[in-house]
Parts: structure tokens; C-alpha cells; sequence
């Protein structure tokens, strides 16, 4: 039981505590800079940009807008895959359609992994920048992405989703809790870019060679996890770009972040099955981070359900445990507050829909 | 309640359900349940 407790104990703090520290120390000792020297004028690599929707009418017209509006020296070309739309979404993209702006592509409602192998199956850019319907790109997002490559090492560069809950906008019941881990995880992401390279990518903004992409499984649930780690597993690099951004919206409340977490973790343990050298430390490149980040945060929470177990079993024979028994029930006991005043606080549903409809296919992140 | 444990406890609160989150995303991917779309 005791060995159980401090087990539990040892995960969780390496996890959140240790693995941070070891990665701030290895940065400052070894990190690599990317060599972005840059591209001549005239020789930036040509970029396609592929979106996969569902019924995203109401949103694509814009999203188109902002995507051509930016900046960028070498060929573009915007392909956008609709994955079974329903509704009018050919209608809305017809005088984009109409003008050569945009390559539009039909398919049936198959999955955004096959609605992204069609995109990319279409493509005939250098690189492949990868967007979502809802986000909007900043300035210069393009340009940043694609100035990673000038850097032979580098296979894929990730940009930086900026939520409206880290400026502290956002309406959401747990803008809080969301705020402070996405910092959290995106510094342990720009620390595992320096050193090396990232352990997958933000689905809303990332970018890949061409060259480098592999037909997705239908039933993938992590597409920008699977292809940047697939490139990582072949020993490419990829960066983290906090020059290129996104921009989103926090989940309007804990139910709708759960079913996005749901999703991420079943896709981190799903990945394990598809990409099983993932686990392998003379295959993954990475294989240290990606256990203690990834593999990690699969195990914290069993970790977090044997601590409570353990320490109330132990709290009569020793004040260690008793401690450790009061500040977890302290802990959970504040999350039930939490959850009330989630429940207390969140809006019907559909008038946050009308504001923000949810992205078809996978949400970002 | 001050504003300070109302900011906690809806840290907390993320905090815990984030985590479970796994467990359930467990067993929705071992029942074959759709996860997302």
C-alpha cells in the first residue's frame, strides 16, 4: 500500500513538476536553434492550405477571406474539403469557386482524416499549411510557418493557438483552469521544440513538407499528432513557431471541454496502437518526452485515483498520509464548488452556438 | 466567497475534469464509441 502511495505520488509530481524542471534544464544547456535564414525573394517554398469542414457555410466565406488576405511571397493555394456538407457550404464558397481563388473538393462524409488525405492528395504546394474553419490566422502567420524550412532538419513547424481565456476575454465557466494549462502546455511545447522537437502539432495552424505526409487511417483520431510524429519518427524535426498564430475561443464551459478532452486522450491512447515505435527508444527520437509528457498524462490520472485510495487507507498510521488525505479532500472538494459554479454560470447552449458553432471534425488543439 | 476561491475552485474544477477526462476517453475508445464528430 505505502509502495503504492509513493508510486502514485512519484508520477504524478514527475509529470507536473520534474519534467518540467528537467526540460527548462535541458534548454538551457542544449537546446538547437532553428536556422532560419530565410529564402531568397522568389524562393519561397509554394504553400497549399487545406481545410476540412462540415456544414462550416456560415463560416467558410470569412475563413477563406482571412486566408488569402495574408501576407505571404511564394504560391499559395487554398484547398477547401468538404467532408459531406449538408448544408450550403458549395453555395457559400461559389464566387471564390468562381474566381480561382480557392480548389474546392466534395467528398462523402467519411471523417476529417479522409476528407484531409483528399486535400492533400490534391495538393501541389512545397508545403502543407493545415487550418480549421474557425480560427482566424494573424498576420504573418504564413510567413513564419514557412520560414522554419529553410532548415533542412526541419520536417514540420507548429504554430501558437492563442485562446481568448489567457487574455483573460473569455466568457467561458472555466476560462480559468483552460487559461493556465494551455500556457502551461504550450511552454513545455516551445521547450521540447528548442531541444528538439515537438511531440505533434496544433491541429488549427501547422505545416508540413509535402513530401513528408502519409495517407491517414479513417478512424484517426489525432491527425496532428499522427503525421508531425510520423515525420519526427523518421528523424524530422518539428518546431514550434510562436510567431505564427491562431486565434480561438475557450470552450464555453466544462461540458463541451470534457468531450475535447475525451477526444485528445482516447486519441493518445489510440496513437499507441497506430504508431507502437512511439513507445520504442530506439526509433522515437523523442521517446523520453513523448512518455514523460504524453505517456504521462495518461497515467496521472489512475495515479490521482490511487493516491486518494491509498492515502485514506493509510491516513490512521501516520501523519504523511493523513496530510495527504486532507489536501486531496481539500483539492476535491474545491473542484465540487468548481463544478457548481460551472453549472451556476453556463449559458443555454444555443446562444453560444449562434456565437460559435462547433468546428466540424476535431476541435483544435 | 471571494473572488480568489471562486477562481480556485473553478481551476480545481478544470483541473479534475480535464483528468478524468482520460479515463473516460479510455473507455468511450474501448466501447467503440464515436469520440468525436
Amino acid at each position: 500500500m505505502e509502495i503504492l502511495f509513493w508510486a502514485s505520488v512519484f508520477v504524478i509530481a514527475y509529470v507536473y513538476v520534474g519534467y518540467p524542471a528537467l526540460l527548462a534544464a535541458w534548454t538551457r544547456l542544449a537546446s538547437r536553434p532553428v536556422h532560419k535564414t530565410g529564402f531568397a525573394a522568389g524562393s519561397w517554398p509554394s504553400i497549399s492550405i487545406v481545410l476540412a469542414a462540415r456544414n462550416e457555410a456560415a463560416r467558410l466565406p470569412g475563413r477563406v477571406a482571412n486566408l488569402l488576405d495574408l501576407p505571404y511571397e511564394g504560391r499559395r493555394e487554398i484547398i477547401v474539403v468538404s467532408d459531406g456538407s449538408t448544408d450550403q457550404t458549395r453555395a457559400a464558397l461559389a464566387e471564390y469557386c468562381q474566381r480561382g481563388a480557392i480548389r474546392f473538393i466534395e467528398v462523402p462524409a467519411g471523417g476529417k482524416p479522409l476528407a484531409l488525405n483528399a486535400g492533400v492528395a490534391a495538393a501541389t504546394g512545397d508545403l502543407l499549411v493545415f487550418a480549421d474553419a474557425r480560427q482566424r490566422f494573424r498576420d504573418g502567420a504564413l510567413t513564419a510557418l514557412a520560414a522554419n524550412f529553410a532548415d533542412p532538419a526541419v520536417g514540420g513547424a507548429t504554430g501558437e493557438l492563442l485562446l481568448d481565456c489567457e487574455s483573460g476575454e473569455s466568457t467561458s465557466t472555466i476560462g480559468d483552469g483552460v487559461g493556465a494549462y494551455w500556457k502551461y502546455e504550450k511552454w513545455l511545447r516551445r521547450q521540447e521544440g528548442a531541444i528538439w522537437s515537438t511531440l505533434g502539432a496544433t491541429g488549427a495552424i501547422y505545416a508540413l513538407r509535402r513530401s513528408l505526409w502519409q495517407a491517414l487511417p479513417a478512424e484517426t483520431l489525432l491527425d496532428d499528432v499522427l503525421a508531425p510524429m510520423r515525420a519526427v519518427l523518421s528523424g524530422w524535426r518539428v518546431v514550434f513557431e510562436e510567431d505564427a498564430t491562431a486565434e480561438d475561443r475557450t470552450a464555453p464551459d466544462a461540458a463541451v471541454e470534457a468531450g475535447r478532452k475525451r477526444r485528445t486522450l482516447a486519441g493518445n491512447y489510440q496513437i499507441l496502437a497506430q504508431e507502437p515505435r512511439l513507445l520504442n527508444p530506439f526509433a522515437n527520437p523523442v521517446w523520453l518526452q513523448y512518455l514523460s509528457h504524453k505517456v504521462g498524462r495518461l497515467l496521472v490520472p489512475w495515479a490521482l485515483l490511487v493516491l486518494f485510495a491509498t492515502s485514506a487507507a493509510l491516513a490512521v498510521s501516520s501523519w504523511i498520509y493523513a496530510a495527504a488525505f486532507v489536501v486531496q479532500a481539500a483539492f476535491y472538494g474545491l473542484a465540487v464548488v468548481g463544478a457548481f459554479l460551472d453549472a451556476r454560470d453556463r449559458q443555454p447552449r444555443a446562444r453560444f452556438e449562434r456565437e460559435l458553432p462547433v468546428v466540424a471534425g476535431k476541435e483544435a488543439r | 466567497m471571494t473572488s480568489v476561491l471562486k477562481r480556485a475552485a473553478r481551476v480545481a474544477f478544470t483541473l479534475v475534469m480535464m483528468n478524468y477526462s482520460a479515463l473516460a476517453g479510455l473507455f468511450s475508445l474501448r466501447r467503440g464509441r464515436k469520440v468525436w464528430k
